[in-house]
């Protein structure tokens, strides 16, 4: 027996999936793989087109129209590049965390990954959309925690922080306790639980801990070049 | 109780997202923003002449008109329409039974003269007088009727009498420029003064009417109460008539291109003189209202506009027409934006946004002379190379958003690509 794996049914349906994947063999995956890949490339890009995350090279500008253009061209490049690591960081990195914590195994949890990439890109794409009829950007998403954050708290940490714990991040957390538990028969629910939270709150604070790193130092540091860096 | 529960969950998780969306997006959100801008330019200097280009003609310097009292006066006219005339030409042979009035006229005018040349004379003496005095000391006496100011070397010299002119000198040489003024006035009284002798000199049996200037019988009255006779002078002027709107871009020495088809070049020149009373109707506005194809019952005003050309239109007709490109502003080596790009501040004054060295919106006034094609003119406050932008978003901000632009159009060129370094690159790609 095969059953199509298609991303918008079973994006709401976590424990067909599991049910399927244990009954019959799944087709059309690695399709949908690489068109993820090329929807993330085309996500990224777009944003990096329109500016998003450019405001820091804004001031180049002033010194040189050339250099400004090519530092734009370069950060429209890092942003494919990006794009390519984001997809297969959530879509195998976390798969391999998962299953070491859990001892699922890996290849069985790739097809949810894929699904919980898929969650991530639209909320990409919801922040995007909102941002462009905006017209202004913001630090901060409102998906998260972070504009409560960012109005009662002062420390950036914290800040980044919150921003990182989001609506999706909940559903995504929802969809992998129904999809491991129905899968997996584990019996033992609370500890799967909270095994997700505790994966998902060590990568948020991964992820506002990088943010806080002085990047740009680092990178005079270890390249040279640049003002007061030799 | 499934069903509750994804309600409460709806509720919670809509609340949370309009709460969001308040803290981010109300008027009294303390969450910075990042602001988009899409058009932004960077500013080059230019040279811009705004035009007024104009329909003109070929019209005499001066009209002299030449009355004679009534028709009996004239036995018979020698001069006819298109004549050209010399100084002291006959223009009419005269009644002699009619003489007596007439010399009495022209007693008259000849005293007048007199008069005025007297005045003139002695206007120069006092001229040479405070020259030669100024040659030996530095102080001068200001001689009786005459004011001299002096700001910053350059001396007016008013007249007092009624010879009505004005001269513009510098310090150096003032007097022997007035001095020439003043025998220019001299001689065209002097000139006035011959044909009235020669007038009043003539035989009573055969006496006639003579010209006082040299020029072309334009227009006759034969018949009538009052015979006159109109001779258009042999320097020739450009005219031009122009509508209350025009008028207020006017001013005296703007620069003017004219072409001409019985030209095959360029000539300059400047505006003469503006008119402040609006034309009445004349051959020449009827010429140029039939040029424009103009409504002759167009209520609005036209005043005249003289032009002097530099060089000689003498060979060509009067009335013939000619295009005049009237230079009505200029800036040299100023910027220009869009004009929607700026607000108006004051007259004369525009405001507009600006990127600072720190990538930041700044606003700041501009000056602008004039706008030229949607365009502001920019004389100061945006210098070359500096990046103006424009987003009216940016009005609703009381700070200064950090901003992110559009994707730059410009195209590097091979070298500029090769010539960045890799760790720009690396750096580009890497720090966001």
């Amino acid at each position: 027996m095969f059953f199509n794996f298609t991303i918008r049914h079973f994006l709401t349906n976590p424990q067909q999936l599991a049910f399927e994947l244990e009954k019959s063999t799944m087709r059309g995956y690695w399709q949908r793989v690489v068109a993820v890949f090329l929807a993330a490339l085309l996500l990224f890009s777009l944003r990096s087109f329109w500016g998003v995350n450019t405001e820091n090279m804004t001031s180049l500008l002033t010194m040189s129209t050339a250099d400004y253009t090519l530092t734009r061209y370069a950060s429209l490049f890092g942003s494919m590049i990006w794009s390519v690591i984001y997809v297969a960081f959530h879509l195998f990195g976390v798969a391999y965390a998962i299953s070491f914590l859990i001892g699922i195994p890996f290849r069985k949890l790739l097809p949810m990954q894929l699904l919980m990439t898929v969650i991530l890109l639209i909320e990409k794409l919801l922040v995007f959309l909102v941002f462009y009829m905006t017209g202004t950007a913001t630090n901060v998403s409102f998906l998260s925690f972070g504009p409560l954050a960012a109005t009662f708290l002062e420390l950036p940490f914290f800040i980044f922080f919150l921003n990182q714990l989001t609506v999706t991040t909940a559903i995504i957390i929802g969809y992998q306790f129904h999809f491991i538990h129905v899968y997996g028969g584990i019996s033992r629910k609370y500890r799967l639980l909270f095994t997700l939270i505790g994966i998902h709150l060590f990568m948020a604070i991964f992820t506002a801990s990088i943010s806080l790193l002085p990047i740009e130092d680092i990178f005079h540091t270890i390249f040279g070049g640049g003002t007061g860096h030799e | 109780m499934n069903k509750y529960l994804n309600i409460a969950i709806a509720t919670v998780v809509s609340a949370f997202l309009m709460t969001n969306l308040y803290l981010l997006y109300s008027k009294e959100s303390v969450i910075p923003k990042l602001l988009y801008v899409q058009d932004y330019q960077r500013m080059t200097e230019q040279d811009y002449e705004k035009d007024l280009f104009k329909e003109s003609l070929v019209a005499p310097f001066e009209t002299h008109t030449v009355y004679v009292e009534d028709e009996d006066t004239v036995e018979f006219w020698f001069a006819e329409e298109g004549d050209e005339v010399y100084i002291g030409q006959e223009l009419a042979a005269l009644n002699t039974s009619r003489m007596d009035r007439e010399r009495e006229v022209w007693e008259s005018e000849h005293s007048g003269l007199m008069d005025q040349q007297a005045k003139l004379e002695s206007l120069r003496d006092d001229l040479e007088n405070l020259r030669d005095d100024s040659n030996s000391s530095t102080s001068s006496d200001v001689g009786r009727d005459q004011h001299v100011t002096e700001v910053e070397e350059k001396t007016t010299i008013e007249f007092g009498f009624n010879i009505g002119f004005t001269l513009d000198v510098t310090q150096e040489g003032s007097y022997t420029q007035a001095i020439a003024a003043v025998d220019q006035q001299l001689a065209d009284v002097e000139r006035q003064l011959t044909v009235l002798d020669a007038q009043l000199a003539q035989d009573d049996s055969n006496p006639a009417l003579l010209s006082p200037v040299s020029g072309v019988v334009s227009n006759m009255t034969r018949h009538g109460a009052k015979l006159s006779l109109d001779i258009y002078d042999e320097e020739r002027v450009i005219v031009t008539y122009v509508d209350e709107k025009e008028w207020q871009q006017l001013e005296e020495g703007q620069h003017v291109k004219l072409q001409s088809d019985a030209l095959d070049r360029v000539v300059e020149g400047d505006v003469l003189s503006i008119s402040p009373v609006p034309v009445k109707k004349n051959e020449l506005f009827e010429v140029y209202q039939k040029l424009e194809n103009m409504n002759t019952k167009e209520p609005i005003a036209y005043y005249e506009v003289r032009i002097s050309p530099d060089e000689s239109f003498d060979d060509i007709p009067y009335a013939s027409n000619v295009k005049s490109i009237i230079t009505v502003d200029e800036a040299y080596g100023a910027t220009a934006l869009p004009k929607e790009w700026s607000r108006v501040d004051e007259k004369d004054s525009l405001r507009v946004t600006k990127l600072t060295d720190d990538g930041r919106p700044v606003f700041v006034h501009a000056t602008t002379p004039f706008t030229l094609n949607e365009q502001a003119i920019i004389t100061d406050g945006l210098e070359e190379g500096e990046i103006a932008l424009h987003e009216p978003a940016l009005y609703h901000f009381n700070y200064a958003p950090q901003i992110y632009l559009s994707f730059p159009t410009y195209q590097p060129t091979k070298e500029e690509w090769k010539e960045f370094g890799w760790r720009s690159y690396l750096k580009a790609m890497l720090v966001k």
